[in-house]
């Protein structure tokens, strides 16, 4: 069974600093929204989000694949990864999440290409912070304290709500390329941030993601292998423009993705896990309450099991463009 | 997003308020109030004149014990007083900004207003850093430090406490050598990083409505200062 890249990002949120410049309110103007810690695109920051605020959240992840032969087949060509966020802090310290992913998977000549939502997912962080010992993420916080170390604790589910049993024209059935994963997923992950020298930000976080085994129409019983993440990324705030609110950063984010073997009918299937490590370069720019990121990300080392056949697999992209967009109310 | 608003008010304000400042120094026991750009990161001149008479009150405090200090009337206003702490209330009175410049003067009269404030400044000096007893020396909008300041180095984070009328004040601005950090909480606290050895300065600013016939707004600005030896 070939796996095609799993349509569940683990990306909380990034929009750190123009909600903590609501958050933290007034010196913020020009100050925490222009100065305060950066968030990455895709590494999860532990920053939460201001209490009774809300988040909306957009992200777009395209990826194009290596053809790793000549031939137009049924192998993944390109696949689009959208994701709609919705955010709300429930205190300073607890933000929930609700994402309902989009998910466009098309394959090379066309003959099982799927497109449609995909299993939605509910999430919360739990933030905390060290400031002379470990205490809740507090409701106000000055730049300096947002210069200390945050951390959170985080963990979700989907919800199979997504078309899992999605077939070709002949009724094959290829999960890799379904909507929908047939039973919840669960996740959990531990995430920190550090700023340090006025400008740089640091974040790291670690997640896992379980997936649990689904019995398709036709009989196949496939439980996909487990994620295992950890991303880490360094944020530098480039410039600022105070009189417009404006402020633009650059990341460079490093991932370690490590994928299990899925399980079909009770064994290994053949050409799925691995091991990959991408770097994502890329820019955000805040204006007032909004912020835009954008950036690629490409492999750059992998250990694929069964490599040349996992065309249209995570490892296997030529680019990823990620694009995220988001706004706090 | 309403947070933000008045965050950016606020902040406006802040430009404005913090565009002088007033602070104490101290020599053998002797203090001396002065204004002006010396410490700020504005342009202008380094000490501006004052008339003694904007001088409303100065307290001193020594242990538990706060007292009220007379002094002579000229320029600067100095005193030689063995104290742990002292606090100076300085009011230069009603601002009129019209549409021809800006006048030490009440809106009364005025034409063409585009704002007006009545003002107030206030700085509290801290000598003897290991005081314990810090408390507010007056009902005024007053930094009040909660860590201990005689272990304070550049890096440490200092814990303040803001007071206006007696009681912990929320929401209030709080800026280090003029750059806003921060809102106080709902007790009044704030936590700032100091950054550089030396004499430093910490702001702090409210707005209150007035009733628009002599004045549109009070603004009342406090000033923290103390020396960091590292």
């Amino acid at each position: 069974m070939k796996k095609v890249v799993i349509s569940f990002c683990l990306i909380l949120f990034v929009f750190v600093s123009v909600s903590a410049n609501a958050h933290h309110g007034v010196a913020a103007v020009g100050a925490v929204g222009l100065e305060g810690p950066g968030a990455p695109l895709e590494t999860s920051t532990s920053q939460s989000l201001p209490a009774k605020s809300v988040l909306m959240y957009y992200k777009l992840d395209y990826a194009n694949f290596k053809k790793l032969t000549k031939e137009r087949d049924d192998e993944g060509d390109y696949s689009a990864f959208m994701m709609y966020g919705l955010g709300y802090g429930l205190t300073s310290y607890l933000s929930l999440y609700v994402f309902a992913p989009f998910n466009v998977k098309v394959v090379e000549n066309n003959s099982y290409n799927t497109a449609g939502f995909a299993d939605p997912s509910i999430f919360a962080t739990f933030g905390f912070k060290y400031d002379e010992g470990l205490r809740l993420t507090p409701p106000n916080e000055s730049l300096d304290d947002m210069m200390d170390w945050h951390f959170a604790l985080y963990g979700g589910v989907t919800i199979p709500t997504g078309f899992a049993n999605i077939a070709d024209a002949e009724g094959n059935i290829d999960p890799g390329m379904a909507l929908g994963f047939g039973k919840p997923s669960a996740s959990f992950g531990f995430a920190t941030n550090k700023g340090f020298a006025e400008r740089f930000t640091y974040v790291f976080d670690i997640s896992y993601i379980k997936f649990f085994e689904n019995e398709y129409r036709d009989g196949t019983r496939l439980e996909f292998g487990p994620e295992f993440r950890i991303n880490t990324a360094l944020n530098y705030r480039l410039f600022t423009v105070t009189e417009k609110k404006f402020r633009l950063d650059a990341n460079l984010e490093g991932t370690y993705l490590n994928l299990g073997r899925d399980i079909e009918n009770g064994k290994g299937a053949e050409a799925t896990g691995g091991h990959i490590f991408y770097i994502l370069p890329g820019l955000r720019a805040y204006v007032n309450n909004v912020s835009i990121g954008l950036g690629t990300k490409f492999p750059v080392y992998t250990i694929l099991n069964e490599s040349d056949d996992q065309q249209g697999a995570e490892g296997k992209e030529n680019v990823r463009i990620v694009f995220t967009f988001s706004a706090l109310l | 997003m309403k947070r933000l608003i008045l965050g950016l008010s606020l902040f406006l304000c802040l430009n404005n308020v913090f565009a002088h400042d007033l602070w104490i120094e101290e020599e053998n026991g002797t203090y001396k109030l002065l204004y002006g750009h010396k410490h700020s990161s504005h342009s202008g001149e380094s000490v501006i004149e004052y008339k003694p008479e904007y001088v409303k009150y100065i307290k001193c405090q020594k242990g538990h014990k706060v007292e009220d200090i007379s002094t002579e009337n000229k320029y600067p206003i100095t005193f030689s007083k063995d104290c742990d702490a002292v606090f100076v209330m300085f009011s230069s009175g009603y601002w009129t900004k019209t549409v021809y410049g800006t006048k030490n003067v009440s809106k009364e009269n005025e034409k063409q207003v585009v704002k007006s404030w009545l003002s107030f400044e206030s700085v509290k000096y801290v000598k003897n850093l290991t005081l314990k007893a810090q408390q507010p020396l007056s009902d005024d909008l007053e930094i009040v430090p909660t860590s201990d300041l005689s272990k304070i180095k550049t890096g440490d984070k200092l814990r303040l406490r803001l007071f206006y009328k007696g009681k912990p004040a929320k929401d209030v601005v709080v800026a280090y050598d003029d750059k806003p950090r921060g809102t106080t909480d709902p007790d009044g606290n704030i936590n700032i990083t100091v950054k550089k050895p030396g004499f430093q300065v910490i702001s702090a600013s409210v707005t209150e409505k007035e009733d628009g016939v002599k004045t549109d707004e009070r603004i009342i600005t406090t000033n923290l200062n103390f020396i960091v030896k590292e």
